[in-house]
């Protein structure tokens, strides 16, 4: 009943989206209201029924519905209800209808929020934002059906007896509800991990909620109206989508950290690569956006920047599931690739070819032009040539080059994390700089004195805290260079903000909160982006210090003995093997007290988890210790089979790691702000304050 | 003397393909002593080597036994003597350039690592020649719609300053 239920929901949607789709489209050109208001109707029940839709698998997955395929092929009777819910995501199917679903939402949700402030935009954002779903429907109706259950089929010949499909084929009988359970596979242990619950979904929830500002973009080439009100209309769901975006960046850095064993956060794998690819273009946007803004430049360079943002979301998205590079994301490899290919490279198509076409007619064409070299409009242009340098390295080395070497020369190669860290940091540093000197620059012009001016004092302040990381024992000269132009960028922050706080405190007797909102309330963009860059400072600042001080000894260690690394003594205790879990899993777990200058700080337990029913069976989970100072990381290697008194671990020290973390929640808490919605004032308080500005 | 000419012949060919053989497999010695040799050299080796099997896995912590027989290659190759290109060459040598992080062979190499500088550059260059020819109009034709400002270099100097204060005050 629910494989039914969910099935003909996801017809149904499939169908109602491309109604909406005609609809819209018939009503613009005709010029007809009830059409138009019709497609939006379309676009709430199209949400509606994906919603449906998702349900019926989620509550299959609940109560442990193993006929259908997917059930089986993600759950197991010994999971935990928490990651029985999880593996709505947890493979191929199912994350692309939760992937509809989410895209469902946006749609639905901008057209309720956008409805009267960009009515003349609306139609065309309907077709486009019901195509990309209409396709990503049909592709889990046709391709990739969450909905298949078994079937047994006695008379067929060996090896074909059982048979996957929605409906009952004739002559099959449904396999036993025991049978079925007792071989369901379970999900894959590498997604039993809290942080797995919160990634995925962060991570298309950036992906998919690009389809918006790409559907404004589209609508907007389409309609001809390329003012700026486009811009405005998918301003905030660019920055919601960032967020999104960075936020499942850092979760699968951090889930990394956890789950994967290897000391670090970021190996510039591919599939972590594809989801970087649209973050990078898509912070260009957000800059370069602020110049056609303030001075109606860049028309041409930020349309092609948001079209290019969702041509890397759907080419990431193509690349991840395809298995179009083989990686240790592999589980959601499967055979949607052509399908997926085409779809992406239509997209591309289409839109760059509306571009062309609009910058043809001049209708992308600047308002203004550039006052002066030395000017915050030139910087944000040399900012987004790096963005955009950054991301086609990132593309070249981790799909380009790859594909090239194995289709032109028959080699299979690989581009690891030595290469990217080798190649990529004069880019990485010039973005820095350009955080530092961009927010201390005027719109128009800057003269030299006064930008000189106002960077003294970051600069004094960068070179002291520069000095305080020498007399901690950072003492590599490349890494100096690079932490004092970080440290530059965040004392430049820092600073501007300091300025706009005292020069408020000056004028108005309030509590120092009380001017820390008022600042952010009067220009969110401005403060929040503060914190932003603030936050990518903290980022810097722990990528340097875990990345070039990164200490590491393996040891095999009897019962009662110790190693030392860094000025810590790491005793190994005991081990405890076959300990049985609630959820069925068999940890393997060893007890170890980590001492500094003869005290003990800290019990460390790393493990091993062994997952029977799984064809991926066992995850070597790491235990640390943590402080701000750094991250004392240890890995259970392994064991002699007959004893657990000598056993081997692997230990990395990982300087000023969590400032990654606490970084992320600074650069999160920053696009809040700058995203938040301002209450609008009364036209009467508007024109009251307007008058006082005038006098 | 015909069977004499195939066998010398075949002996010949065995001969001279025994290098390239020897190359591709491990010049291991099962009786090296191995006890020297500590965990952190082998992963110092190991961590410049990705899985052959598993992608993207640097061979140091990937936790198959395939690797584990690897990294027990790569100690019994430094008790033998070998240096640390010697082992990393022997294995591309049989598993190829995906073995390494950036590929050995020179022409790959090179395309791959030039080619994202030139787009680069060139990207560089058109940004370049864009704000050269605005910049060049600007002093051509004065801008129509900066009237209120334009005899103000001043003015143009301080407007972010003014409107950093306006706004922090609240006005």
């Amino acid at each position: 009943m629910l494989a039914e239920v969910g099935y003909l929901s996801l017809i149904i949607a499939f169908g109602i989206s491309l109604y909406a789709i005609v609809a819209a489209f018939i009503g613009e050109r005709n010029h007809t209201e009830s059409m138009v208001r019709s497609a939006r109707n379309a676009v709430l029940v199209a949400f509606g029924m994906v919603t449906v839709s998702t349900g019926a698998l989620l509550y299959a997955l609940m109560v442990e519905d193993y006929t259908i395929s997917y059930v089986w092929s993600v759950t197991s009777p010994s999971m935990p209800e928490f990651y029985r819910a999880t593996a709505l995501w947890g493979s191929q199917e199912g994350s692309l209808l939760f992937w509809s679903f989410l895209m469902a939402a946006f749609a639905a949700a901008a057209v309720v929020l956008n409805w009267k402030s960009h009515r003349r935009l609306m139609p065309g954002v309907i077709v486009y934002t019901m195509a990309v779903l209409a396709f990503f429907l049909g592709v889990s109706i046709w391709v990739e059906n969450p909905f298949v259950r078994w079937w047994l089929d006695s008379g067929a010949p060996e090896g074909q007896q059982v048979l996957q499909a929605v409906f009952q084929p004739a002559g099959t009988v449904q396999p036993t509800a025991t049978r079925l359970a007792e071989t369901a596979n379970g999900l894959n242990p590498l997604l039993r991990h809290f942080g797995m619950a919160i990634h995925p979904p962060m991570l298309y929830l950036g992906f998919v909620g690009f389809l918006i500002p790409f559907a404004f973009a589209m609508a907007a080439l389409a309609s001809g109206d390329l003012s700026t009100n486009w811009i405005k209309a998918s301003r905030r769901w660019t920055l919601t989508s960032w967020l999104f975006l960075s936020l499942g960046l850092m979760l699968g850095g951090r889930w990394a950290y956890d789950v994967l064993g290897w000391g670090g956060y970021w190996a510039w794998d591919p599939v972590e690569n594809a989801a970087l690819l649209p973050w990078l273009v898509g912070t260009a946007f957000l800059h370069s956006v602020m110049i056609q803004e303030k001075r109606g430049m860049l028309k041409a360079w930020n349309m092609a920047l948001v079209l290019g943002t969702f041509s890397a979301v759907i080419f990431g998205t193509f690349a991840t599931r395809s298995g179009l590079v083989e990686s240790v994301h592999s589980f959601a490899r499967s055979g949607i690739g052509v399908p997926m290919f085409l779809f992406w490279f239509g997209v591309t198509f289409i839109s760059t070819a509306m571009a062309l076409w609009r910058y043809n007619q001049g209708m992308l064409k600047d308002e203004h032009e550039f006052k002066s070299l030395f000017s915050r409009e030139t910087l944000f242009v040399v900012n987004n040539v790096v963005f955009l340098a950054i991301f086609f390295a990132v593309f070249w080395w981790s799909f380009g080059a790859p594909i090239v070497s194995e289709l032109f020369f028959n080699k299979v190669v690989t581009y690891g994390e030595a290469h990217f860290n080798q190649y990529l940091w004069p880019l990485l540093l010039a973005l820095y700089v350009l955080m530092g000197i961009a927010p201390l620059s005027a719109w128009g012009y800057t003269s030299v004195k006064r930008f000189g001016k106002a960077i003294l004092i970051p600069v004094i302040l960068s070179v002291v805290s520069l000095g305080v990381f020498f007399m901690m024992g950072m003492t590599d000269v490349l890494s100096l260079v690079g932490y004092w132009i970080v440290l530059l960028a965040g004392w430049v922050a820092i600073y501007e903000t300091y300025r706009g706080f005292m020069a408020r405190q000056k004028i108005h007797n309030e509590n120092p909160l009380q001017t820390v909102a008022a600042l952010l309330q009067r220009n969110p963009r401005r403060y929040g982006g503060y914190l932003i860059h603030l936050g990518v400072t903290i980022i810097g600042i722990g990528i340097i210090g875990s990345t070039v001080y990164q200490a590491e000894t393996q040891q095999t260690l009897e019962t009662g003995e110790s190693l030392e690394i860094g000025g810590y003594t790491l005793t190994y205790h005991r081990l405890d093997t076959g300990l049985v879990s609630s959820d069925g899993r068999i940890i393997d777990r060893a007890t170890l007290t980590l001492s500094r200058n003869g005290r003990e700080i800290d019990v460390i337990s790393p493990r091993r988890d062994f997952f029977p029913e799984s064809e991926m069976n066992t995850m070597t989970i790491a235990d640390a210790h943590s402080s701000l100072e750094n991250d004392f990381y240890v890995l259970l290697v392994g064991w002699e089979e007959i004893s657990t008194q000598r056993a081997t671990f692997k230990v990395y020290i990982n300087p000023l790691i969590n400032l990654v973390w606490w970084g992320g929640i600074v650069l999160i808490v920053g696009t809040l702000a700058a995203s938040w919605p301002h209450a609008i004032l009364p036209v009467r308080v508007r024109e009251t304050m307007r008058k006082g500005r005038e006098q | 003397m015909r069977l004499k000419i195939v066998l010398l012949s075949i002996l010949i060919a065995l001969l001279a393909t025994l290098p390239a053989l020897a190359q591709d497999t491990p010049p291991i010695d099962p009786d090296v002593d191995t006890s020297g040799i500590t965990d952190d050299q082998v992963n110092a080796i190991a961590n410049q080597l990705y899985c052959p099997v598993c992608e993207n896995i640097p061979l140091d912590t990937c936790g198959t036994l395939a690797c584990e027989d690897w990294r027990q290659e790569i100690r019994a190759m430094l008790a033998g003597g070998m240096s640390e290109e010697a082992i990393i060459d022997n294995f591309v040598r049989r598993f190829g350039d995906r073995v390494v992080s950036s590929p050995r062979d020179p022409f790959i190499s090179a395309m791959s690592i030039i080619t994202p500088w030139l787009v680069a550059l060139f990207a560089a260059g058109f940004a370049i020649v864009h704000v050269m020819k605005w910049n060049q109009s600007r002093s051509e034709t004065p801008v129509a719609d900066s009237g209120k400002d334009k005899n103000s270099t001043e003015n143009n100097r301080n407007s972010y300053m003014e409107q950093l204060e306006k706004d922090l005050a609240g006005k």
